[in-house]
This record gives structure tokens, C-alpha cells and sequence, in this order.
């Protein structure tokens, strides 16, 4: 049984608050630089965003996530792209906004529940 | 605002390890014109295996000489068309996707027969097989430009 994504997220990525800002500040929260272009037009080539590492402690990730994971394939490289799909024991097929500048699930497969580093919370604007 | 000022002093000083968010290879940066330009080469050794003549037999020099000439014609043959085979693989691994292959249900096939031209452009000194893959790259151009909504002539260099 997979859950499916029936369209992209519209929703828009908050910029950091306070709270946010302030679980930045006691390490709950990781500070990325994105590269490329992929996510757009949620996410930007340039843009900072903040990773919840602990997200995913307790509950698997969610459809429509935007999460953070090391890929499969390329050491030390780690990605960011939408969950699109989540498999009962939790692999999640990942997929970018824009699917003409990225690769994701449909080119690696689906993402082992364990890969996935956490979820994008907010974005500096 | 001071807070904000401080956030943004510390991202300024502290830059913030990369995340990726595109394709393997650079983004946009697949073009079949890289093909193109393997089996246009493909093609004009091809020519010139074919139009070289042999030297008299007891010619040592005019032989040396033609050995070498046709060695070279061989060998860049054989390398560029692997080049060809090569760029066509990565663009229908790493490019195409599976919403392109549901508007182009025959793109296997001619990725497939493509690659195939490639092997026979090896193995033979064929201007038939060279003019065939030249033609193919031609049909995988239209289509990979197409699937970008984009109107890209095709042109050669030669």
C-alpha cells in the first residue's frame, strides 16, 4: 500500500520565526545552502532553509514532506526534494517541483526510511 | 530587527554546508548537439576510409603512409562513436523521464536503434549505418527538445 501525492504542494515555506530561530540556535534545527533548482518554485539555487533533524523520530514521513536525505548513490552528497509517496515501512519515493532539472526516485528508486535527515521547516527569505 | 541583523551577520560569516536540489550533472546542461557532433565525425572518416586509395604495391612509403592515414581515420571513428553511443545512453538514463516516454512510447526503440547504428559505425566502415545514426540523433534532438517545449533547429557543423 503506497500513499500517493495527487498534486504538488501549494503551500508556501514560512520564513524562520522566532521559535524556529531560537531551535536553530540549541542545534534542533541544521542550516543548508540549496543548490539548484529542482524545488522551485518553493525553494531557490541560493536559498538557506532549516532542517528539523528530529522530525522524523517518532512518525514516518508524510506526503508532501519536504525533506532532506543522503543519496543513495553519491557520498556525502545530501538532497532535498518533496515525498511524493510512502511505502508501509516507510521508504519514501521522492520527486522535485520542477521535473525537468531533477533527479530523484524516478531515476534511484525509492529512499530507505533511515536516509532521510529530516524536514525542511522554514526558508530564509 | 537587531536579531534579524545578527541572524543574517551569522549566515554572511558562517556559510552553510550544500543541499542538492537538481539533476546529476549540472542542470541544462544535456543537449544532444554533443551526439551530433560524435556522429557528424563518425560520418567523415567514414568518408574518408572510403575515398583514401592504396599506393602501389612495392610503394613502402606511399603504404607506411596510408597505414597510418587509415589507422587514424579508424581510430577516431571508433572513438567517436562510442562518444555518440555514450551521450545517447546518458541523456535516455539521466534525462529522459517517465511523463517523456509516455508522450514518446517509440523512445526506447529508437534509443535502442540508435545505439545500435553506434555498434555498426564500429564494426564496419558503413556511410549507410553513419548516415542512419546522423538521422536517428536528428529524431532524438526533435523529441528531446520537445519535451522542454522548445523549437531547436537542427543544424550540422560539417
Amino acid at each position: 500500500m503506497v500513499r500517493c501525492e495527487l498534486t504538488s504542494p501549494s503551500r508556501e515555506l514560512p520564513a524562520p520565526g522566532l521559535p524556529e530561530l531560537v531551535r536553530w540556535f540549541f542545534r534542533r534545527r541544521k542550516r543548508f545552502r540549496v543548490n539548484g533548482d529542482s524545488m522551485r518554485p518553493l525553494i531557490a539555487d541560493g536559498d538557506e532553509v532549516l532542517v528539523d533533524v528530529r522530525a522524523f523520530y517518532h512518525r514516518n514521513p508524510r506526503v508532501g514532506d519536504i525533506v532532506a536525505a543522503k543519496h543513495p548513490y553519491m557520498r556525502d552528497v545530501i538532497i532535498v526534494k518533496n515525498v511524493k509517496s510512502v511505502a508501509d515501512n516507510g521508504a519514501v519515493f521522492l520527486a522535485g517541483l520542477n521535473p525537468d532539472e531533477s533527479t530523484d526516485s524516478r531515476a534511484f528508486g525509492a529512499i530507505a526510511r533511515d536516509q532521510i535527515i529530516g524536514r525542511v521547516t522554514s526558508r530564509f527569505a | 530587527m537587531i536579531g534579524k541583523k545578527l541572524v543574517d551577520a551569522y549566515r554572511a560569516a558562517v556559510p552553510a554546508p550544500e543541499i542538492s536540489a537538481h539533476c546529476d550533472g549540472p542542470c541544462g546542461v544535456y543537449d544532444p548537439a554533443s551526439a551530433r557532433i560524435a556522429a557528424e565525425a563518425v560520418v567523415s572518416m567514414t568518408k574518408k576510409l572510403k575515398a583514401i586509395a592504396a599506393p602501389a604495391s612495392g610503394d613502402h612509403a606511399g603504404w607506411l603512409a596510408f597505414h597510418n592515414t587509415t589507422t587514424r581515420y579508424i581510430l577516431i571513428k571508433e572513438e567517436q562513436a562510442h562518444i555518440a553511443k555514450n551521450e545517447i545512453l546518458v541523456l535516455w538514463t539521466d534525462y529522459f523521464k517517465p511523463e517523456h516516454l509516455q508522450k514518446f512510447p517509440d523512445l526506447h526503440d529508437k534509443i535502442w536503434k540508435a545505439t545500435k547504428l553506434c555498434s555498426t559505425c564500429k564494426h564496419e566502415v558503413n556511410l549507410d549505418a553513419a548516415e542512419k545514426l546522423l538521422a536517428a540523433i536528428k529524431e532524438i534532438h526533435e523529441i528531446f527538445w520537445a519535451t522542454k517545449n522548445r523549437d531547436v533547429a537542427w543544424y550540422v557543423a560539417s
